[in-house]
């Protein structure tokens, strides 16, 4: 556990990704709890810096993807080529063959190249002409979407969205910050490049190994599924929570105990978790998301009704 | 704390200061007529039985000459008619008086209105005492005849009357002081006695001094410790207190079960919680609370021995309660010495 200070040493203290520290620390998150990871943010937040700096840290490969309408789910996956030379057909692999894929704007993507990157992603195999390839841990995708943008876009169904561990909304600086990116731009571009692995991939697993082995105390199980019982029961919401989303949770709480140096979970990790284990899970009613009702406030609302364990 | 000590000051001075100062209150009032009180409430008695007009009315008489209260003969000029001074002042009034003494059936009214003349010369002040009483005792006997109650009224100046036969001069303020006092400890109805107005209402103010007893002075100066001590030196008290507490908790047996430092979580939280004034919302959590606990020690001066005891309590609750750590007695030994040092730091 020891790794994510060095993280937080080299990207945060180092200066390399300015006030990003709740993304990087969630990033790891989920790559502890072998979950994927949506990013929301505007163009421009640092997203894709975020993911391949963590990448090079932690010494895995890294691979991005631009989502497009007209991107083919072979060009994710891969597929076979015809060899002239060899008169055979030679595999192709895709970029899905990876540690870390960054599917940047996934919501650009049609639907059909879009299930098949959430069924490798579920899966966490790929199938390339009737070939099952399995795919190398550990294996995150952190896909991006814009908030803005609903032209020429296919929005994720509830089905795929609830795949995602984590929601990770990502924004704009504060000014201060924004003035140290303008002073050191090309200091940071460069450092980015030029980071170097803390920790061997072969630690990475070791990690994700021990952080599922934190311990979570019966009344923290009690808590988790109240919390999420509880966003049934919210006014504002057409769907709540479903049993993944409390998987969601759990996993998520025990990795971010596990990043704060514990082999235990407390409430509070389920708090800290829980927002973006659930945002993207929770339907609003139509009714209240025009009155400005969004997931989050539900979430709060839910975090401040339900009784943490006692005694 | 401040609640118990607050009612047991009170309780101290209740049972202190006002027994003793009652007690010796009235003997420090100058010139009060303990004597007179006493022995003037039998015969106030007695004379209300007089007043009462009843068949008795000789046998009291005796009782009050041989009391010596008054002598034979103001026996006998209350026990007999004086026919001549009536007949001088009003002789219809006479001859009707006449007519009752001859035990005449007379009708209600009549007599009535024989009492009323009766009062009504009373009043006017051309009857002395001695006559009126004997003169109402003839009318008492005419309504006895007629199985009539004798009104109130008639009885009232009787006992006036008489009061004014015993205590002739009640013009100087003592006297009326000795008067007022006789009247209000006296079981007489206070119907039967119209004391005059000037009297009754501007009786003179007693001089109070200051006890000289002992065990008054103890009493002040007991409550008036207790109440400086209060005021001025509050905080210490509490610091005592505190620390008494402190070390019989430090003192007591340690558990073996983490139970122990997860219940001395608690006592902490409710500590906390009465003196900075706080609630621990359910779904707040311990570090939350730590949290809001560490916000307002930054804004008050003196809390931060308090804090960093409070945040070791709840370090090692945390523990407790959520990592089956297998160190439950040092957990709890250690809980218990930081919750000694909250209370002496939180007073």
């Amino acid at each position: 556990m020891s790794f994510i200070k060095d993280v937080k040493r080299v990207l945060i203290d180092g200066g390399v990704l300015i006030e990003k520290e709740w993304e990087v620390y969630m990033v790891v998150a989920c790559l502890l709890a072998r979950g994927h990871a949506l990013i929301e943010g505007v163009p421009g937040v640092a997203k894709t810096y975020t993911a391949k700096s963590i990448a090079r840290l932690l010494d895995l490969d890294f691979r991005r993807v631009q989502m497009t309408p007209d991107l083919l789910p072979s060009d994710i996956v891969g597929y076979y080529v015809f060899d002239q030379r060899t008169g055979e057909f030679r595999l192709k692999k895709g970029p899905i063959f990876t540690n870390i894929l960054l599917a940047d704007e996934i919501n650009r993507a049609s639907p059909r190249t879009q299930s098949a990157l959430l069924e490798a992603m579920q899966e966490r195999q790929a199938t390339i002409e009737g070939q099952t390839f399995k795919l190398e841990e550990p294996f995150v995708v952190l896909a991006t979407q814009n908030p803005i943008e609903m032209e020429g876009v296919f929005p994720l169904p509830e089905a795929q969205v609830d795949r995602f561990l984590a929601k990770i909304v990502t924004g704009y600086t504060s000014h201060r910050g924004f003035v140290e990116i303008l002073k050191r731009v090309y200091e940071i571009e460069a450092a980015i490049e030029n980071l170097k692995p803390v920790i061997p991939r072969s630690a990475v697993l070791e990690e994700i190994s021990r952080s599922a082995g934190v311990r979570v105390e019966d009344s923290v199980l009690d808590y988790i599924a109240s919390v999420v019982e509880e966003t049934r029961n919210h006014p504002a919401v057409k769907l709540g929570g479903s049993p993944r989303a409390g998987i969601a949770i759990l996993k998520l709480a025990k990795a971010w105990a596990y990043l704060d140096g514990r082999n235990y979970v407390i409430p509070d990790d389920v708090k800290v978790v829980a927002k973006p284990a659930l945002i993207h899970r929770i339907i609003l009613k139509p009714e209240y998301e025009l009155q400005g009702v969004t997931t989050e406030k539900v979430v709060s609302d839910v975090l401040t009704k339900v009784p943490v364990p006692r005694p | 704390m401040r609640t118990v000590l607050a009612v047991a000051t009170l309780t101290v001075a209740l049972l202190l200061v006002p027994l003793p100062a009652l007690a010796e209150l009235p003997r420090h009032t100058p010139n009060f007529p303990h004597g007179v009180v006493v022995r003037d409430r039998e015969v106030l008695d007695l004379l209300s039985k007089l007043a009462s007009l009843d068949q008795n009315y000789e046998q009291y008489l005796e009782e009050l000459v041989e009391r010596g209260v008054i002598d034979s003969s103001e026996a006998l000029r209350l026990a007999h008619y004086d026919t001549e001074k009536l007949s001088q002042l009003d002789p219809e009034l006479q001859s009707e008086l006449a007519r009752v003494l001859e035990e005449e059936v007379l009708i209600p009214e009549e007599l009535e209105e024989i009492a009323k003349k009766l009062l009504e010369l009373e009043r006017l002040g051309k009857l002395d005492p001695h006559s009126f009483v004997v003169l109402a005792r003839v009318v008492a006997e005419g309504f006895r005849r007629l199985n009539l109650e004798v009104p109130a009224q008639l009885s009232a100046s009787v006992m006036r009357n008489l009061l004014e036969i015993l205590y002739p001069k009640p013009s100087a303020a003592q006297s009326a002081v000795e008067v007022v006092e006789i009247v209000e400890r006296s079981s007489v109805p206070s119907e039967f006695v119209k004391l005059p107005k000037q009297i009754a209402f501007s009786p003179p103010v007693p001089q109070v001094s200051v006890p000289s007893s002992l065990l008054y002075a103890i009493s002040l100066a007991t409550v008036s410790s207790i109440a400086l001590l209060l005021v001025a030196r509050w905080r210490a008290l509490e610091k005592v207190v505190a620390k008494l507490v402190a070390t019989k908790i430090s003192r007591a047996d340690v558990g073996s079960s983490a139970n122990d430092a997860i219940s001395t979580y608690w006592k902490s939280v409710e500590l906390v919680e009465r003196k900075l004034g706080i609630k621990k919302a359910d779904h707040q959590t311990h570090r939350e609370f730590l949290s809001l606990v560490e916000g307002i020690a930054q804004s008050r001066s003196g809390l931060e021995r308090a804090v960093s005891c409070f945040k070791e309590i709840t370090e090692i609750y945390e523990i407790s309660r959520f990592s089956y750590a297998e160190n439950g007695s040092t957990a709890s030994r250690r809980a218990r010495e930081m919750f000694a040092n909250l209370v002496r730091s939180l007073g």
